[in-house]
């Protein structure tokens, strides 16, 4: 029986370092083609423009490093249809050990059409809602792949 | 197992959890205009001064619903609890106490025609203001998974 484990805690150290970023890849990348494509497909608000449904935008976040959907690409969408109307979108806190799964349009009145009158345009959360069960299974996929 | 063509009874069963139920009593104890204080949101007004009721007051809508390796569905409804500006947060933070207790399993099982349902998730979100309306609120999230 080995008594140098050193080895083995150097194994374990590269799978403890690339497991979460395999499951932000595979969130945002895998995951935020769902979240996009669903809420493309809504009707729950006007879209006059064209621009919120053609900013939607989704995306992993872990230490930093997005991995999915480009924002500024997003961003460059929403201004070419309705000039003057793009928002920077404020990135939600994390810890260092948290992926965060981002979705979006960035355009001025996102935040009006998620939060008005009792969700009566709400799109976002009720995708989130429904693809739940997916994207935890994406994310177990990935997990299922890394570790064999 | 519930089908997704039960969707009906699963929603009038976490309605009237709040609006009627025996459980929910301790929610509409809370609202000034008690049963009439719950309602669906399609019944808010466009504008505050339309309102019907006095504040606090709690309007329900259902999200999406999950399905879970084919054969658990989640369904998401939200109470979203408002609140005039003058109040900020106070009592709407104390009324989702509430209602997070009303629909707390290990007290109440939540019923419906199509019987008993299984484990219900309560989550109470961020407090926010609503642009149109022009009042602060907190979403409650309630999960039910049958």
């Amino acid at each position: 029986m080995p008594s140098d484990f050193s080895s083995v805690y150097l194994q374990l150290d590269d799978l403890l370092t690339d497991l979460p970023v395999e499951l932000a890849k595979a969130l945002g990348e895998e995951g935020g083609g769902m979240l996009v494509e669903e809420v493309r497909a809504t009707s729950a608000f006007e879209d006059q423009s064209g621009a919120t449904r053609a900013g939607f935008v989704a995306f992993s976040t872990y230490q930093g490093v997005e991995y999915g959907g480009s924002l500024d690409d997003a961003l460059s969408e929403v201004e070419a249809l309705n000039p003057g109307q793009g928002a920077i979108v404020e990135q939600g806190s994390a810890s260092q050990d948290e992926i965060v799964l981002t979705v979006t349009s960035p355009t001025k009145y996102e935040e009006f059409l998620e939060g008005s009158r009792a969700g009566a345009n709400m799109h976002l959360g009720p995708a989130m809602d429904k693809l739940a069960g997916r994207l935890t299974g994406v994310v177990a996929g990935a997990a299922g792949r890394v570790l064999g | 197992m519930i089908t997704l063509a039960q969707i009906g009874p699963v929603t009038r069963a976490v309605f009237y959890r709040l609006r009627s139920d025996s459980a929910g009593e301790i929610v509409r104890s809370a609202l000034p205009s008690g049963a009439n204080g719950v309602m669906h949101a399609r019944k808010l007004p466009k504008i505050q001064s339309d309102l019907q009721v006095e504040a606090p007051l709690l309007a329900m809508r259902r999200g999406g619903i999950a399905t879970i390796e084919n054969t658990i569905h989640a369904m998401t409804f939200r109470w979203w609890i408002y609140d005039y500006s003058d109040e900020d947060y106070f009592r709407i933070s104390d009324i989702a106490n509430k209602v997070s207790n009303a629909y707390d399993p290990r007290l109440h099982r939540l019923m419906s025609s199509v019987g008993p349902l299984g484990q219900v998730d309560v989550s109470i979100g961020d407090e926010a203001e609503d642009p149109t309306l022009g009042m602060p609120y907190v979403i409650v999230t309630v999960v039910v998974y049958c």
